[in-house]
């Protein structure tokens, strides 16, 4: 190393330590809302290198320049932190980073990473791929990993088709997740990670987080949770001792609609029977430097602030968005043409006491409105028909204000039918067993009043005859 | 350095901290002051720096630099669109009672605003044809603060001679504020001819992709400080992401401009040829009667052309209403051909008789050339030609 070079780099150490201690001795301590707003985004920061901009800058820009080639030469091997080109990273992708890890590691004591990338399903393959990789030279190796089959149809697809119909990389699905037995007879010595979903889309099943994340430690593997439908607002499953966290970044968080994105939160020094020292230390550093630099699944500068800014206000929503969403169930549960309703908040769900053990408002004991930990479900819902699936279309078909769109997690609300949409590419033996009924209506309910949603219900329902 | 090497890299340094290439849309309302000193130190205008957006933005103040060096201009500041710079300039230039001389062949808006709004501050507004440099001179009167012309003229293309008018001007202690929109710096640059300020719609070929709203003016660096106090109160300020999105648009202003110009050329022989079509007002045309003028001014002739058709507004009617790849509606200087009729759209401020008296004819068909294929272009027109 030139001389030049490591000006620079000990430059970037003494940045580093800066910047760790901010977190740490500040950031760390805050609330979740003061998170939310600011994530790492200091004053200082605004005013020493953005012009005093209060909010975080757009660096729509592919490359950086370099003030000189030792500059060069130390970003390019990473010895110092650098964005280089876009592909790798951006300063606005490092706002938006700053602050999903925050929160998903929000009342984790120890460091939480974050990576980005373009949507939630290139979360879910850049979470699980570095464990998808061959240990020895054998051509015959049979990898295999265990998940709930309660998964998003795009994910069901990735696991189903991509790693195991395309690649011979074993997926063994979990039927029941609250049977750990079930788990246990599918771990071997080939297993390289659990993954689940809860709460599921659509099902809304969720189960026993710790009991399955003590598992896979047991086994000396990570454990890797889906907790878009939640949001770290309501579960953050690194304080249970999960490894990995991914997000559809598109859904609750960014509730405007306004753009695909997804992430990959890890705490520190996961663990994983895959001897890669710098994966294990700091997954979310290793897949962006790495992987996700030969793979490519980048975000856009702009979707990142885009994001960022829905997310500033995260709690309070999917607080408001979660007490019209019981209402909403409670008002479907009584209703005649309504044979069973899907959501973790109502009291005779086979799975409320579960969810209540994990599903809480984040700093409700802090909130003047409550003074006390406060259990709150989230805006996915779904329900099923006495009359089957005519009964269904039907109904969807008569919705006024409701959109028919295959979406969730908007401001807006949206019903779909997963069996002919999201969830129609598994086929209907998958669909079976990832209990996901043909005339299953999923609703993500909006915030919208709640009464005018369940008028337009209502109405719709009344032409189900 | 040629104007095309400026539109390419004029106004742009990477970011002092972190390097990036292209400049950050500072996407923010206000600026954090480092202590309460420095707050009232940047509003007493002791120091520079960023305050909130409406007083200045570093993504819309590149826009302002950008366009400033393109048109030999000292100073630029950039507003939420070409009415709103044309507007503030005015209030800054002159206030109630005093007169403003402006060329009676203008954009529809800036007719309606100075026939309209002005006289309503107490402004007074005298239009003529300023090629009619008698009529120019003897309208001057000693209340006149300002000089306004558009050249190309919308919608008629009528060249007016920069050089001329800015020394008539200065003859008489006044500036000369250029409208340049149709032109853009590329083909002609009024401040080099002589003008004193310049004026552009930064929606049209500036942004050229149809996708923002915005307006500049350059001028001396005085001036520009005095507008800015005015400006900074009138409100007009926008958005950090237009300006962000015109800055990308100028990167290819050159070679678009220079194609758009190929278009129109082509168009322009063709529609003159064609039987159906009275007159075709394009200022590359030898026909042209200011030809000469535009030669001398500008380096080729511009995207935007018009015509008389043959059987006058209803045929102009059966002509944009058959038209398949042009799209009827107005705004100009897209990538997309865009076709209409300024008697009834962009100039309906205008009265029967102010129409003509502008040669504005009733059937008058304006065309702003897109970047297609010229042929694609002529066949469309050919077929819709046909239906009349």
């Amino acid at each position: 190393m030139n001389e030049g070079v490591q000006k620079y780099v000990e430059n970037a150490k003494k940045m580093i330590a800066e910047r760790e201690r901010y977190i740490k001795q500040k950031v760390k301590k805050w609330k979740f809302d003061t998170i939310s707003v600011h994530g790492a985004y200091s004053v200082e920061e605004a005013i020493e290198n953005n012009q005093g901009a209060i909010i975080e800058p757009i660096f729509m820009s592919s490359s950086q320049a370099f003030r000189d080639s030792d500059e060069m030469e130390a970003a390019l091997s990473y010895l110092i932190p650098s964005w280089t080109y876009s592909r790798i990273h951006n300063p606005s992708i490092g706002y938006l980073e700053d602050t999903l890890a925050l929160l998903d590691g929000y009342g984790f004591d120890g460091m939480t990473g974050c990576c980005v990338v373009a949507s939630g399903m290139a979360a879910i393959a850049s979470a699980t791929e570095p464990f998808l990789v061959k240990l020895t030279n054998q051509t015959n190796e049979k990898i295999n990993f265990v998940s709930t089959c309660q998964v998003y149809g795009g994910t069901f697809q990735q696991f189903n088709v991509r790693k195991m119909q395309e690649r011979g990389i074993e997926c063994r699905w979990v039927a029941d997740p609250n049977n750990l037995d079930e788990w246990t007879s599918k771990i071997d010595k080939n297993t390289r990670f659990l993954f689940g979903e809860l709460p599921s889309n659509p099902g809304l099943v969720f189960f026993d987080l710790k009991k399955v994340i003590d598992l896979a430690h047991e086994h000396g593997i990570p454990f890797i949770a889906d907790s878009t439908v939640a949001t770290p607002a309501l579960l953050r499953p690194i304080s249970s001792g999960a490894d990995i966290v991914v997000q559809s970044v598109t859904k609750t968080m960014t509730a405007s609609g306004f753009g695909i994105a997804g992430a990959v939160i890890a705490r520190k020094n996961i663990i994983s029977n895959i001897e890669n020292d710098k994966m294990r230390t700091d997954f979310t550093n290793y897949i962006k430097l790495l992987p996700n630099r030969d793979m490519g699944p980048c975000l856009s500068p702009f979707q990142a602030v885009l994001s960022l800014n829905d997310i500033r206000t995260l709690r309070s929503r999917i607080d408001i968005l979660s007490q019209s969403s019981m209402k909403v169930a409670r008002f479907l549960e009584t209703h005649p043409k309504v044979s069973r309703v899907n959501y973790l908040g109502l009291e005779n769900h086979p799975l409320h006491g579960v969810a209540n053990k994990y599903l809480w408002l984040v700093d409700s004991e802090y909130d003047e409105q409550y003074r006390k930990p406060v259990n709150r479900y989230g805006h996915l819902l779904s329900f099923e028909f006495k009359g089957g699936i005519q009964a269904a279309r039907t109904m969807m078909d008569h919705l006024k204000r409701i959109w028919r769109a295959t979406d969730l997690g908007r401001i807006k609300s949206v019903a779909t039918i997963p069996s002919i949409s999201t969830h129609q590419q598994m086929g209907d033996e998958c669909r079976s067993m990832a209990c996901i009924p043909c005339d299953l209506v999923r609703l993500c309910v909006g915030a919208e009043h709640p009464d005018d949603i369940i008028a337009d219900l209502d109405q719709a329902l009344s032409e189900v005859k | 350095m040629d104007i095309e090497t400026k539109i390419v890299h004029g106004g742009q340094h990477p970011d002092k901290e972190t390097g990036a290439i292209s400049p950050p849309i500072y996407q923010t309302s206000t600026f954090a002051f480092k202590d309460a000193d420095h707050g009232a130190r940047l509003f007493k205008q002791e120091e520079e720096g960023y305050i909130y957006t409406r007083l200045g933005n570093p993504t819309i103040n590149l826009l302002a630099e950008k366009i400033a060096l393109l048109e030999s201009a000292e100073a630029g500041l950039v507003f939420a669109s070409g009415l709103a710079a044309i507007f503030n300039v005015m209030v800054t230039l002159v206030g109630s009672g005093a007169h403003v001389v402006c060329d009676d062949t203008i954009y529809g808006g800036t007719f309606t605003l100075f026939k309209n709004i002005l006289p309503r501050l107490g402004i007074k507004v005298t239009f003529l044809d300023a090629t009619n440099i008698s009529d120019l001179i003897s309208a001057i009167n000693e209340n006149t603060k300002v000089i306004f012309i558009e050249t190309p003229a919308n919608p008629t293309l009528k060249i007016i001679d920069i050089a001329k008018c800015a020394e008539i001007a200065h003859g008489k202690n006044l500036p000369l504020c250029v409208d340049n929109t149709f032109a853009t710096p590329y083909l002609q640059r009024p401040i080099e001819l002589g003008a004193d300020i310049v004026v552009h719609s930064a929606t049209k070929y500036f942004g050229g992709h149809g996708d923002i709203i915005g307006g500049v003016v350059v001028g001396k660096r005085d001036f520009i400080k005095r507008l800015w106090k005015d400006a900074k109160d009138i409100g007009a300020a926008i958005s950090p992401f237009n300006a962000w999105l015109t800055l990308r648009g100028l990167k290819t202003l050159a070679v678009r401009m220079h194609k758009h110009c190929i278009n129109a050329t082509e168009i322009a022989e063709y529609l003159a040829k064609h039987k159906k079509i009275e007159q075709v007002y394009y200022p590359g045309l030898l026909s042209h009667p200011t030809y000469e003028t535009a030669k001398r001014q500008m380096s080729k002739f511009g995207g935007m052309l018009g015509f008389d058709v043959t059987g006058g507004k209803e045929a102009g009617k059966i002509l944009m209403n058959s038209v398949k790849l042009c799209t009827l509606a107005v705004s100009l200087g897209d990538v997309d051909t865009l076709i209409e009729h300024p008697g009834s759209m962009t100039h309906s401020g205008y009265s029967d008789e102010e129409l003509l008296e502008s040669g504005i004819k009733p059937g008058f068909v304006r065309l702003s050339v897109g970047l297609e294929n010229a042929n694609d272009i002529i066949e469309d027109l050919e077929q819709a030609l046909g239906k009349i």
